[in-house]
């Protein structure tokens, strides 16, 4: 008979719950850092009792120390790329100095009109000096201010200034602002959007720096304009000899300097400074002097400045002898009024703006690290003079600045009068936002990661388009609209599309593409006449409007003529890429392999015969671009390019659920081409090349809108995927007018 | 190995089944069974007797999970035994301290000729032992179902032993009302 005991023992083994059994049983001990036993818990897992527990917390921890280090690199790096400062770079003293990181929490000082605090005393600033007696305050002001996070109190949109006072008479000398003349808000004001994660949060470092000269008798105050992602405008002023504030904006400079290939002009961005309209590289060691006297600067290399010129420059017109010469850039106004309003950013970034302002078909787009005159160079119209250009990208700029979210409202608001189907979920961020406008139209309206989101017309027919600026987006719109509604027969289903393309940060470029039906001239000239700014508004021809989707390829060359590098971009700027030379044979070899697979398939002599020894590989994606600039790096695509047959060929992969290829979109150099692959990924398109060899089909209609162009030796089927399925009517039309074989329509049902 | 390879082995009468066996739950085992025998070499027969017994069941058996299947017919072989040993007042340190232990889950009303059933007691008993808050559960297992030493539990769980021995404690008195409140007679 066994003991009450032994039965409850024995009653306890019998326990059936397997995982009861096993999760609980003792096991070899393991650790982080080897077999010891660790007391501490995050080092010592509870793997005894719940394996998967030690694997999960090991990987963790593992995750948690690589984002440390990760962070840290990131933190290191950005500090010595952009923050800092080398203290004994000037000779002056009694510097105060008071970055982003010294503002108060949202001031509660200040006058709220509705549209953030004015006149809020961020900074005071007095010093005297004890030999001359001088005393002057500078205080740091700000209007429009907001607090845009809760969590850090640092970060503000604020439009700043600097009111300065002789507190010897107690007299108000002047106002400084961080650009010359022209208060610009440091981060745009009233009612811009944040919920975007917008880089523009980390814009914000705005500094006042105040010290006297050698001898102590002349004040000079500096404005300084950072952006944390790299990028310093800095503006001097001093005290001339009617006691007034006067900025510095002579620049004598050591003729040394330039021969030495130093770059002196105007840059938008990077590790340099702007003295008032001049930039001079602080790597190469400048020295900056002042003659407090003449308001100028002098910039020299060496322990010697230059001698003091006669006549200081127009600071507007630019030195002309600086002109003259072959390194220095003299600066027409318009570039000042440019580089003012371009927010500091990294290098090349504000030439999104540039190209879109271009308003001819081939503009350039970038995102990367591209030089102002690089993009000057390679604007493709050599009919579009440098005037025009800046001149055009000026009215576009002042549009966007003195715009503000409820302009953007509004076109959506214009937007949704012409919403006939489809849907708008308002989903800030990943959604594509979709509008159809008769049968034959549609507009998507494309997020970008960021909110603000690319605008783009997915014609369903139609031969011409138009671009147009940002100024005259609504009024277009209105017009178009009044138009569509006086003659729907005629109007009624056109289609328009947003072209949006992203400034560094917060500011937008606008540009609308009007798409009509064929032969409808007259709304150009209507729109034109109307809207009062031609030159905002281009007729794209059918031509064109093809070579528009096509990429571009630029191939660089060094002095010798070499190949060095090679960009390419589409249009919209969507395949953009650049590579290098030395990386062109290491193309992956599998899309390669793939494409003369699809190729052979689908007899394709293009592609079949791509010489292998000529592919290229373009740098990856996330090495060109910001990944939080570039939304489209996050969604995996990448980009190859390869040369063959005399043509340019641009691969663009597309990623599926799996962070594998799901198919790609191959594009020619001469446009004659597009194909798009997706096996059954990501939007399921299939496409099939046609027996006739004459149209590209695809088999999955209800995912996908088809544009036909058959200009060009081979028509061209542009397939744009959609979240739902088209009505019957259109696929209907689609079938009849591009006269899909039975069969297509069937795998469409 | 999984268990599913080597329950795999055992359906295909491959004699590398025991070899993996041992190979992952030997360690176990050997433990469990010496802290039920308190013998090595009795605690290896035993272990021996383990995989004889599982080469028998399977197949046809398939365990959902091998390790608690070869733990179970560990344990009650190491009672088994510990039981033949029973005159001889032999029994593993552990063993006896959880006998002595679970003495007081015993129900005041005990009575010797009221034997319940077993398979009603385990059934209550998991139940019990399945309304325990986890870390109460894992040393209540780690106790009485493997037979592991309290400082071998305070190790493994982080703690000390006076609060596993505590926990035990409680465990135990909560034990006890609950077969109690059950009606349980040993």
């Amino acid at each position: 008979m066994r003991t009450p005991e032994d039965k409850l023992l024995r009653a306890i083994g019998s326990i059936q719950d397997e995982k009861l059994i096993t999760s609980t049983m003792p096991k070899q001990r393991r650790s982080l850092f080897g077999t010891e036993r660790h007391r501490l818990s995050f080092v010592t897992v509870e793997h005894e009792t719940v394996s998967k527990a030690y694997y999960i917390r090991r990987a963790v921890i593992g995750i948690a120390a690589a984002a440390l280090v990760i962070t840290g690199a990131v933190m290191l790096w950005r500090y010595i790329r952009y923050d800092y400062v080398d203290p004994d770079r000037t000779d002056f003293r009694g510097a105060a100095y008071s970055d982003y990181e010294d503002l108060p929490v949202l001031p509660e000082n200040g006058e709220d009109d509705g549209t953030g605090r004015d006149n809020v005393l961020l900074l005071t600033i007095e010093s005297g000096d004890g030999d001359s007696g001088l005393e002057y305050r500078v205080e740091l002001l700000a209007d429009n201010v907001y607090q845009i996070s809760e969590d850090d109190p640092y970060m503000l949109i604020c439009d700043p200034y600097a009111v300065v006072t002789d507190m010897n008479t107690g007299n108000e000398i002047g106002t400084m602002y961080f650009f010359p003349g022209d208060p610009l808000p440091i981060m745009p004001a009233k009612g811009v959007k944040y919920d975007n994660g917008g880089r523009s949060m980390d814009w914000l470092r705005a500094s006042v720096e105040f010290m006297y000269d050698e001898n102590g008798t002349h004040p000079l105050f500096i404005t300084q304009y950072a952006a944390k992602t790299g990028g310093m405008y800095t503006t001097f002023y001093g005290i001339n000899s009617d006691g007034e504030l006067q900025i510095f904006t002579n620049l004598n400079i050591d003729k040394s300097i330039l021969s030495e290939g130093n770059t002196v002009g105007m840059e938008l961005s990077g590790t340099n400074t702007i003295i008032a309209n001049y930039y001079i590289d602080l790597k190469r060691e400048i020295t900056f002097g002042f003659d407090f006297e003449n308001i100028f600067i002098y910039a020299y290399k060496g322990t010697q400045p230059p001698e003091k010129p006669e006549e200081p420059h127009d600071p507007v017109a630019g030195p002309s002898e600086l002109h003259e010469n072959s390194t220095v850039t003299a600066l027409p106004v318009q570039e000042k009024f440019l580089s003012d309003r371009l927010p500091a950013a990294g290098e090349g970034d504000a030439l999104d703006m540039l190209v879109c302002a271009n308003g001819t078909v081939y503009e350039y787009i970038s995102y990367g690290r591209f030089s102002y005159d690089r993009a000057l160079k390679e604007a493709r119209d050599s009919s579009y003079s440098r005037e025009d250009t800046i001149t055009e990208l000026i009215n576009g700029i002042k549009a966007v600045s003195d715009s503000d979210g409820a302009l953007q409202t509004e076109y959506l608001t214009l937007l949704q009068k012409a919403e006939v189907r489809g849907y708008f979920d308002n989903e800030p961020i990943t959604d594509t936002d979709f509008y159809y406008i008769g049968d034959n139209y549609m507009i998507s309206v494309d997020n970008d990661g960021r909110g603000n989101g690319a605008r783009f017309l997915q014609r369903l027919d139609g031969k011409y388009a138009w671009s147009a600026r940002a100024l005259n987006i609504r009024k277009a719109l209105e017009l178009l609209w009044e138009k569509a509604a006086e003659q729907p027969d005629t109007y009624g289903d056109m289609s328009i599309v947003f072209v949006t393309t992203m400034m560094y940060g917060e500011d937008y470029d606008f540009g609308l593409e009007v798409i009509v039906r064929e032969g409808t001239y007259e709304l150009a000239a209507y729109l034109s006449d109307n809207i009062g700014n031609m030159e905002h508004i281009s007729v794209i021809t059918p031509e064109e409007e093809r070579a528009a989707y096509m990429p571009i390829g630029n191939i660089n060359t060094d002095a010798h003529g070499n190949e060095t590098a090679v960009d390419s971009y589409n249009w919209y700027g969507h395949s953009f890429l650049a590579c290098d030379n030395k990386a062109y044979r290491e193309m992956s070899v599998h899309v390669i392999t793939d494409l003369q697979k699809f190729a052979e398939l689908n007899n394709i002599e293009e592609l079949k015969n791509i010489d292998l020894a000529e592919l290229t590989e373009i740098t990856p994606y996330e090495d060109i671009f910001d990944p939080v600039l570039m939304p489209y790096d996050k969604q995996g695509h990448k980009f190859y390019s390869f040369y063959g047959g005399g043509l340019w060929y641009i691969i663009e992969t597309l990623p599926d659920e799996n962070g594998g290829i799901a198919g790609y979109e191959v594009y020619r150099q001469d446009g004659q081409m597009t194909i798009v692959r997706n096996e059954a990924l990501w939007f399921r398109l299939h496409p099939v090349y046609h027996e006739s060899g004459e149209q590209y089909i695809i088999d999955r209609l209800d995912l996908v809108n088809v544009t036909f162009d058959d200009g060009g030796d081979r028509p061209m089927l542009r397939i744009t995927p959609k979240p739902f399925s088209a009505s019957e009517s259109l696929l209907e039309k689609i079938i009849k007018r591009f006269d899909f074989t039975p069969y297509y329509w069937e795998i469409a049902q | 190995m999984k268990d599913k390879d080597i329950i795999g082995l055992y359906f295909a009468r491959s004699e590398d089944a025991l070899s993996e066996t041992d190979r992952k739950y030997g360690g176990y085992c050997r433990t469990l069974t010496y802290n039920i025998l308190g013998n090595r070499e009795d605690s290896e027969e035993c272990v021996n007797d383990t995989y004889m017994r599982v080469w028998e069941l399977i197949p046809p058996e398939t365990p959902a999970k091998l390790g608690a299947f070869v733990a179970r017919i560990a344990r009650n072989l190491a009672m088994d035994m510990l039981d033949r040993f029973a005159a001889a007042k032999r029994g593993g340190h552990s063993h006896t301290l959880a006998y002595e232990e679970i003495s007081e889950c015993v129900p005041s009303n005990v009575s010797v000729e009221d034997a319940a059933d077993e398979h009603e007691l385990a059934g209550l008993i998991e139940r019990f032992v399945t309304s325990l808050p986890r870390e109460k559960r894992i040393i209540f297992m780690k106790r009485y179902y493997h037979f592991c030493t309290v400082s071998e539990i305070a190790e493994q769980m982080l703690m000390s032993e006076s609060k596993v021995k505590m926990t035990l404690s409680r465990t135990r008195a909560k034990l006890k009302d609950y077969l109690e409140k059950e009606g349980i007679k040993l």
